[in-house]
């Protein structure tokens, strides 16, 4: 039941009405039928955010939804053939593509994109025996394809998490760190010989303790839009052209928002460091310039090892 | 694109990152369902909302996950445009890209360029050494090979050897006949090539050398002088004795250059004995006679030396005119094969030309084909 301010009806019912005339295939959807949908999303998106929306923004948030994927979808919902007919043929290559690229063989992309089928028909059912579908989610803001390989990410991210062997609460990774990083050190005299030298080891380990703690308060000390995009980029490894796409802008300023954001966290590290656990600004640079050594020397091994495997394929490829 | 980069920051966060596992959110808030996941990463929020949801999923590993991989799928998956997809997923959506940058969607660019480069360079080589392969064979085969007008003259010298044999076997009324024929061979007349290489496109060359022998052919091929009377007195004898002793100077050089059978001769004398006046001219006259024997002797002289001597070849630009030397004649660029009236330096015919063209003969040693207005001359 919409509870939409009663100074919007109106505003809502011509909205609606442009958007009806936009469609170029209504499959015989009515305004009186897609204005409820329109008007969850209303709630949803804009009022949540701005109660005291103007009808400007009210026109223009109706005047950004897409009308012809909206039809189709509510069509689908009621239940209409040639509305899922023309739902997966136009959808299914975006479905399988998505697929593909989210499994490690066609098999299994397969079955994921009928799962996700399946789960948009709603073959799965409440305890009132009702047919569950995602397509009730949909509200035409985006795009049906990216709303798709949305739930395809969704379906695909929930599975990997349910059989990855690596779920853990992260405060206590201090020792898996250490390990991690011993094994791709040369050097492993720190993990093999740690009975001999608890002193060193205890060090090390404080360390990095000091570091991981000064890094995860400077991260938190970000703004959101800085914070999410490092950790798209660093934890997520995404290309900073994704990511800029992604928040509407150009690479290059994309590019620039990070190295505003480096030189921030080396601030508040720096200063985290020195403040909070006595660091010395020699010990800081000290410990920075061995990391980012550590780091260049794996990764220079990587691209070589990785440039020679990639010419060797395209050349017997 | 990683301008400026702080690489001790970066390779820390790298660290960071890469040691980051799978984590169970703590994030208490609730997650983001598919529709706001795919309308934030199109960029369909309203900025409210967005800063919202900005704000879950840069603490919601979840959520933040989940959209990292939608991003990178949308990026992989074809643009989507700000209006209905449906229509534009259902047909062809032509992308108008342009078609320099369509070269470089073919996959394996590189090996395919360098396969085309290894061929286009063995074929220019190959074409190259097809060319050089020519040019020694013209002097032994020039006379059976079809071959245009001015490539012809560029090969006169190269049959020296059997031309010899044939103009001293020669009788002086074939030579004198033949003056004409090799004049229209070296002009490109109808059907005759240059310089003695007398061929047709179709037949033979000894046999069009014969065909095409035709007594009206002599006149035409003196276009500025007029016959010579039978009793003319030397001055002005000495003009059509001269031009006529050119000319069979010429026919000598170009049947000797062109007739490598006896066969040859056979026809040439055959056509030459139905020639009514053209021989009996030169023939009732004891001095032409002599100079044509001594100026055969001395073309001869000359074949010899040429034959010895490297074919050199260059080019000068004199009067405003490019010339080319081949075969020791240096050719106008202008000049595209048509009748040339012959005219000996020193000649009255000579310093009735025009002051350019002697300037230019005198500019150039040797044989001068020049062309000045509508008209080609052979200086020499």
């Amino acid at each position: 039941m919409s509870t939409l301010p009663a100074k919007y009806e109106e505003v809502l019912d011509e909205a609606v009405q442009r958007l009806m005339s936009r469609a170029a295939d209504t499959r015989g959807i009515t305004a009186e039928i897609v204005r409820p949908r329109v008007a969850r999303s209303l709630e949803k998106y804009l009022l949540k955010a701005e109660p005291n929306a103007d009808r400007k923004a009210i026109r223009d948030f109706v005047e950004e939804v897409r009308a012809d994927d909206l039809c189709l979808i509510i069509a689908c919902e009621r239940g209409d053939e040639k509305a899922w007919e023309d739902l997966v043929a136009n959808f299914d290559p975006a479905v399988k593509s998505a697929a593909r690229k989210m499994t490690a063989n066609g098999e299994d992309a397969e079955d994921l994109a009928g799962s996700i089928w399946a789960e948009l028909y709603g073959l799965r059912q409440d305890a009132e025996g009702n047919k569950k579908s995602k397509l009730a989610y949909y509200s035409g803001r985006g795009s049906l394809a990216g709303w798709l390989r949305a739930v395809v990410s969704q379906l695909a991210v929930d599975e990997f998490r349910k059989q990855s062997k690596f779920v853990q609460i992260e405060e206590n990774r201090e020792f898996e760190n250490l390990a991690e990083d011993a094994s791709h050190d040369s050097n492993n005299s720190q993990v093999l010989h740690h009975e001999l030298n608890p002193e060193e080891l205890l060090t090390e380990q404080q360390t990095a303790a000091d570091v991981s703690t000064a890094l995860r308060t400077a991260i938190g000390s970000l703004e959101d839009e800085d914070r999410l995009i490092l950790k798209m980029y660093y934890f997520d490894d995404l290309k900073l052209k994704d990511i800029a796409a992604a928040f509407g802008y150009h690479e290059a300023t994309a590019s620039r928002k990070l190295v505003r954001v480096q030189s921030e966290i080396r601030k508040a590290v720096e200063k985290e460091l020195k403040k909070n656990h006595g660091w010395s600004d020699g010990e800081v640079k000290k410990y920075l310039a061995d990391a980012a050594s550590k780091l260049g020397i794996s990764l220079e091994t990587m691209v070589a090892v990785w440039t020679v495997i990639v010419m060797v394929q395209d050349f017997w490829g | 694109m990683e301008v400026d980069f702080d690489k001790e920051i970066d390779a820390l966060l790298r660290q960071d990152g890469r040691g980051r596992t799978i984590t169970i959110s703590e994030f208490s808030a609730p997650h983001l369902d598919a529709d706001d996941l795919s309308a934030f990463a199109e960029n369909a929020l309203p900025d409210a909302a967005r800063k919202g949801y900005m704000m879950h999923l840069a603490d919601c590993d979840h959520c933040r996950s989940t959209l990292s991989v939608l991003v990178m799928l949308n990026a992989e998956a074809e643009p989507v445009s700000a209006v209905s997809s449906v229509g534009a997923i259902a047909h062809v959506v032509e992308k108008s890209v342009p078609w320099y940058k369509s070269l470089f969607a073919i996959q394996n660019l590189a090996y395919g360029m360098g396969a085309l480069l290894i061929l286009f360079t063995g074929f220019i080589g190959y074409t190259l050494l097809q060319g050089g392969g020519l040019a020694g064979e013209t002097a032994m085969s020039v006379a059976n090979k079809p071959q245009p007008a001015a490539e012809q003259r560029q090969t006169a010298s190269a049959a020296n050897a059997s031309a010899n044999i044939a103009a001293n076997s020669m009788p002086m009324a074939a030579n004198s006949n033949a003056s004409s024929l090799a004049e229209r061979t070296m002009n490109g007349e109808g059907a005759i090539g240059s310089a003695g290489n007398a061929v047709s496109p179709s037949g033979s060359p000894e046999l069009k050398l014969a065909e095409s022998f035709d007594g009206a052919e002599m006149a035409r091929s003196v276009p500025t002088m007029a016959p010579p009377p039978p009793a003319a007195a030397p001055a002005p004898v000495a003009q059509p004795k001269d031009l006529v002793a050119d000319v069979t100077a010429e026919a000598a050089k170009s049947v000797r250059d062109d007739a490598n059978t006896k066969e040859d001769l056979e026809l040439l004398s055959r056509k030459q004995a139905e020639m009514p006046s053209a021989g009996n001219v030169v023939d009732s006259q004891a001095g032409p006679n002599r100079n044509v024997q001594r100026d055969n002797r001395m073309e001869r002289g000359r074949t010899m030396a040429k034959r010895s001597a490297p074919v050199t070849s260059g080019t000068r630009s004199v009067g405003g005119k490019t010339f080319n030397r081949r075969d020791g004649v240096w050719y106008d660029a202008a000049y595209s094969g048509q009748a040339t009236t012959n005219i000996r330096r020193n000649t009255d015919a000579y310093r009735n030309l025009d002051r350019g063209l002697r300037a230019i003969a005198e500019s150039l040693d040797g044989v001068v084909v020049v062309v000045g207005g509508s008209k080609a001359y052979r200086i020499q």
